[in-house]
């Protein structure tokens, strides 16, 4: 819990310093959120019934994200085509298929409503994306990442969203491994869990 | 836990399908993206000199064109042009810039990036048009093509004109 903490809380820095021209309402919005409770978990005082608060603020962050993507299919078809690492024919079927499936997700990861199955398919995704940001860094690849908004115009450091990457990783096993599920809509898995 | 996890991708494919549907930005399911990774070398006219505008690779002029916010510029004679050009691109022809240039430069924003291109890397047009946009015209984000129309048309990439064979209008 401590080093989430600390991961949290530099990650909530790091991501207010970065990208806040970019993208201020994501970015405070993120930023807020991460160094609060990164702060909290320094401290050691978050039970681990407090878990709740993550999915709140993972599933918020894939709710939001997948808006412009779900209204701009188009543009995010580009910027997937941009990271050339998807068979072309396919390209489209995922610019199509992959905000639907952070948006449904998100509401359930917010709502406790099989959670852990949602948090397994976010879990998937943060790992696809890791994969796809981390092939491109390595590649050198001059990307706009399509993380949060379809405009190619804003470019950030490929290394800041690779890193946030990673912290919501951990903080999703975390979820996926809490032993209670508190302010859960429920489904049995949540209950038995 | 991964049956709740199918139903959940079933449930996003069927909302992607209603949205796709409804969506003034729709997309069809499968769509034209062009692959030229192979053999793509950078190619410079014999007149290139530091300093002058950037070039571009096929990729990445190809890359600009899907983009759709870049201007293409096509530095050939009229006749060439009309003959088959790059998908898109406006004709400014170097050798008649000044009869061309007062219906042409209504078309482009001063803040566009605009992409000259001539008909291949031994042509020098492209660079020709690109140094006097900048010298002399005030554009200070335009980029040369070298590999020009004809590894464009090489490549059968989406192009216009009277050309027959890998027409793609």
């Amino acid at each position: 819990m401590r080093i989430l903490g600390i991961l949290l809380l530099i990650s909530g820095i790091d991501y207010f310093v970065s990208f806040l021209p970019a993208n201020p309402l994501g970015s405070m919005a993120f930023a807020i959120g991460a160094i609060v409770l990164g702060a909290w978990g320094v401290v050691g005082l978050m039970p681990d019934k407090y878990v709740f608060i993550f999915r709140l603020v993972i599933g918020g962050m894939f709710v939001y994200a997948s808006i412009d993507k779900i209204v701009h299919p188009d543009q995010f078809a580009k910027i997937i085509y941009y990271y050339k690492m998807m068979p072309g024919d396919l390209i489209n079927f995922f610019a199509l298929i992959l905000p639907l499936v952070e948006l449904i997700t998100g509401v359930f990861l917010i709502a406790g409503f099989w959670e852990k199955s949602a948090g397994l398919l976010i879990t998937a995704l943060l790992l696809i994306f890791l994969v796809a940001l981390t092939s491109a860094y390595v590649r050198g690849i001059d990307i706009s990442c399509g993380c949060f908004s379809t405009t190619t115009k804003v470019k950030g450091e490929v290394l800041s969203y690779i890193f946030r990457d990673i912290v919501l990783i951990v903080t999703m096993g975390m979820i996926l491994f809490a032993r209670e599920s508190f302010m859960s809509l429920g489904g049995r898995s949540a209950r038995n869990a | 836990m991964i049956k709740r996890a199918l139903i959940i991708i079933i449930l996003a494919v069927i909302l992607a399908g209603l949205n796709n549907l409804v969506n003034p930005n729709k997309i069809d399911w499968v769509g034209y993206w062009p692959n030229v990774t192979d053999s793509d070398t950078t190619w410079f006219s014999p007149s290139y000199e530091e300093g002058d505008p950037p070039t571009l690779l096929l990729q990445q002029a190809l890359d600009r064109y899907i983009d759709g916010s870049y201007v293409f510029l096509d530095a050939r004679e009229p006749i060439e042009y009309q003959e088959g050009h790059i998908k898109g691109a406006i004709n400014l022809s170097y050798d008649y810039f000044d009869e061309q240039w007062d219906s042409v430069k209504t078309l482009i924003p001063k803040d566009t990036t605009i992409v000259t291109y001539c008909s291949g890397s031994e042509c020098e047009a492209s660079l020709y048009l690109a140094r006097l946009l900048v010298e002399d015209y005030g554009f200070t984000h335009v980029e040369i093509f070298f590999g020009g129309w004809r590894l464009w048309d090489k490549h059968k990439l989406p192009i216009e004109g009277h050309y027959g064979s890998g027409d793609e209008e």
